[in-house]
């Protein structure tokens, strides 16, 4: 998959594992706008992975023809906060789907998860 | 009997503008006005008159780097950016749309997420500056600051969660 990795999930440690699963993982934009860092992905036709779905939804709701959104959240309970380990399991789940499922839609990682 | 009436203090105004700058205006006042369209508004039109009237006085309004700041020069104060909390070195206020916890200064990585990331992760303070290149004392202070907000920072992930939650309602069902 070609992801944009919004800045708090843009650690060393999941980008290496995307690398490793041969994700193509575009440079974070430090500090810009939502709209300007959603521009920059739906030019480039990257999936967007964030921790702030709601900073996203009215630009997915502008653009209906996105290439994804992938939303991760923080468990209500702290033990199911999602490692990065479990993030990038969980991406290379979603990598499995076809683009149609993707593309246009806004999938929650934590659902990805596994048992 | 005189009745009172109350002082209007907000008055409405109204303009046709091109579609590009309703979305910027909006883009604007979502990240550092809560949303608040007039107070975006209002504090751009500020910042404009004190540009001109800064030149109406002979002023130059210019950009330029801390190391090359001269001996004397008025600085434009903009409400709602960034600003300093006193207590804190490396967290700074944001204006945004729904979360009001401290921000990494310069990033857009909110204090408590970088914490509760740093420990599902099992990282130590120096592990979590390395992974985001920030510096150590930076994700000290955001760890302690967690500790601190700590009801504030789960009742936003709460309401981050019901959004996610709503899509992921419909993954399943779709």
């Amino acid at each position: 998959m070609r992801l944009y990795l919004d800045e708090d999930l843009a650690s060393r440690e999941l980008i290496a594992r995307l690398a490793e699963g041969n994700h193509e993982v575009l440079p974070t934009l430090r500090g810009e706008l939502d709209a300007d860092v959603w521009a920059y992905a739906q030019r480039e036709k990257a999936t967007v992975v964030t921790r702030n779905g709601p900073d996203f939804e009215a630009l997915v709701g502008t653009t209906p023809a996105h290439a994804g959104l992938l939303v991760v959240y923080l468990d209500n309970d702290r033990r199911r906060d999602m490692t990065f380990g479990e993030i990038a399991l969980a991406i290379e789940r979603v990598a499995a789907l076809a683009a149609t499922e993707i593309e246009g839609h806004v999938l929650v990682l934590n659902a990805f998860r596994g048992p | 009997m005189e009745t009172e009436y109350p002082i209007k203090t907000r008055h409405r105004l109204s303009a046709d503008v091109p579609e590009r700058t309703q979305a910027r205006v909006r883009e604007t006042a979502g990240r550092y006005y809560r949303g608040v369209v007039s107070d975006a508004v209002t504090t751009a039109l500020e910042t404009f008159q004190w540009v001109v009237d800064a030149r109406s006085r002979g002023k130059r309004v210019i950009a330029t780097d801390v190391d090359s700041l001269p001996e004397s020069y008025e600085e434009l104060v903009i409400a709602g950016l960034d600003t300093g909390t006193g207590e804190w070195t490396w967290l700074v206020r944001r204006e945004h749309a729904w979360r009001r916890q401290l921000w990494i200064k310069g990033r857009n990585i909110a204090a408590g997420v970088l914490a509760r990331t740093a420990a599902a992760n099992g990282w130590t303070p120096e592990q979590a500056a390395d992974e985001y290149d920030l510096p150590l004392a930076a994700v000290v202070e955001a760890i302690r600051y967690a500790e601190t907000a700590a009801d504030l920072i789960d009742a936003e992930e709460a309401e981050n969660r019901l959004v996610a939650k709503r899509y992921e309602r419909a993954s399943v069902s779709g």
